[in-house]
């Protein structure tokens, strides 16, 4: 099967040359990560960005009406998430309800959601609900950062599409006799581009579980700190960046000037 | 096989490359184009295998007008040829297996008849022995050898083989031209292009070619 040798002859090529692959993904990896971090953070609305020493919010927990809350409200306890319970009065519904306070730092956020699967997957929990108490100017100024990072994905998105065209043009030279054995032989452009296309899926695939694991840490340990932190990494990304055209530039002119002609 | 009426090639920055050129080779026919530097020889295989296209002149080649061919068949075409450019490229990072069986990818064969017909080839120019070896090793002359492997692995209907003898040595020379006598079937048709003034191939129409003009046309 031909998509295999596409396959093999894209990795073959990466390993040829695996830094410039490397630099590449992180080229790739730019204009995701400032849109993904927008969408996640437009998405987060409870995502705080400064640090503070204030805890989240509370849960509300309903339960089943046959449950022994007593012994319930002791599992709850018990949770070092939880600060303490308090009881709610009945609303006349006829549910079953008690509020749970969180031990959870401004910096934990993720472990809200944590903490919620393990009070619901109690038994006798009939149900929980998270009331945080959200600051609104904080989801506001979410929105802003959101829009940065928006602004930013776009720009570098352009930046990257401009220098896939050249990267392409640079891999067809350096590729040259390949494509014009291929040429001569009659194969199609689909057949002779195919490595390049398999190539760069890699790169993206590649990229994209890169970035992936980039926000995660992005998310859990540096939108919810301090401003300066925030800026620190896409500034990284940006520096690697700019570095790494600069080597791409230089690998490129060095190959060529190693090229044997027969 | 391959019929050229009045084909001209002018280029702005040389002027006139090809004047009026009219040629017939017929199935089976080996034909030797003789002519030196700068005669032209190279434009008329580039129009030929359509890398360029005629200023003004019909060429009808394996009943294709190529003048007139879309490019979407045009890849279909070079697969009835067997083409040996002058300056021919390898992988020079692979070994020669490789450097073949790249062209054989695309025609769908399974890998056993791949195999086979790279062997039978490399056979045919006497590299066989040497299927594993990177080609960057190879000698000039080996290289070239492998040039023309891979030019007829396809079984083309015709052969433009632009100067490959073109530096070599003469007992170099004559193996070249052994290995095309091994490589011609019956209905193969042969153009041979060489810039040597004698050259050792017998009992074939030779044309001479000057200036872009075809002077002369005789057997020797």
């Amino acid at each position: 099967m031909n998509i295999f040798y596409f396959i093999y002859e894209a990795i073959l090529g990466i390993l040829k040359r695996p830094l410039i692959f490397i630099l590449n993904l992180f080229i790739f990896i730019i204009p995701i990560y400032f849109t993904g971090t927008s969408f996640f953070l437009y998405r987060e609305g409870r995502v705080i960005l400064s640090r503070e020493k204030e805890k989240w919010g509370n849960f509300l927990v309903e339960v089943d009406s046959g449950a022994d809350i007593r012994f319930l409200k002791e599992q709850v306890k018990s949770l070092k998430e939880i600060k303490g319970l308090k009881d709610t009065a009945d609303t006349g519904s006829g549910k079953i309800v008690f509020q749970a306070d969180l031990n959870i730092d401004l910096n934990d956020a993720l472990k809200i959601e944590e903490t919620k699967r393990m009070i619901t997957d109690l038994k006798g929990v009939k149900f929980v609900k998270y009331q945080g108490e959200e600051i609104e100017y904080m989801e506001n100024r979410n929105l802003l950062f959101a829009g940065i990072c928006l602004f930013l994905g776009i720009i570098s998105s352009i930046f990257v599409v401009k220098y896939i065209r050249s990267a392409l043009k640079k891999e067809s030279e350096l590729n040259k006799e390949r494509i014009n054995i291929l040429e001569l032989a009659g194969a199609t452009p689909f057949f002779i581009y195919s490595i390049f296309m398999a190539k760069g899926l890699l790169a993206g695939a590649a990229s994209i579980l890169l970035t992936l694991l980039f926000l995660r840490i992005s998310l859990e340990n540096i939108f919810i700190s301090s401003h300066l932190q925030f800026f620190i990494y896409p500034s990284t990304l940006f520096i690697v960046a700019a570095g790494s055209l600069f080597l791409i530039n230089i690998d490129y002119y060095m190959t060529i000037k190693k090229e044997i002609k027969i | 096989m391959i019929r050229l009426y009045h084909v001209c090639k002018k280029y702005d920055s040389s002027g006139v490359v090809l004047n009026d050129i009219s040629l017939s080779i017929k199935q089976g026919e080996w034909i030797v184009l003789r002519g030196r530097e700068k005669a032209g020889k190279t434009t008329l295989f580039k129009l030929l295998y359509g890398m360029e296209e005629p200023s003004s002149g019909e060429m009808i080649v394996c009943g294709q007008n190529i003048c007139r061919i879309k490019k979407e068949k045009l890849y279909f075409y070079r697969r009835q040829l067997g083409i040996i450019p002058q300056d021919g490229y390898l992988l020079n990072d692979r070994d020669l297996y490789s450097n073949i069986d790249l062209v054989l990818r695309f025609y769908g064969f399974s890998s056993k008849v791949r195999k086979a017909r790279v062997y039978e080839v490399l056979s045919i120019v006497g590299l066989e022995k040497k299927i594993d070896i990177i080609s960057a090793k190879l000698s000039d002359f080996e290289k070239r050898k492998l040039i023309i492997a891979r030019a007829v692995v396809n079984n083309p209907r015709i052969i433009l083989a632009d100067s490959p003898d073109a530096g070599l040595n003469l007992s170099e020379q004559e193996e070249i031209y052994q290995i095309f006598k091994r490589l011609k079937t019956p209905d193969m048709a042969i153009l041979f292009s060489t810039k040597e003034e004698k050259c050792l191939l017998q009992g074939l129409r030779e044309v001479e070619l000057a200036d872009g003009m075809i002077r002369e046309t005789k057997f020797v």
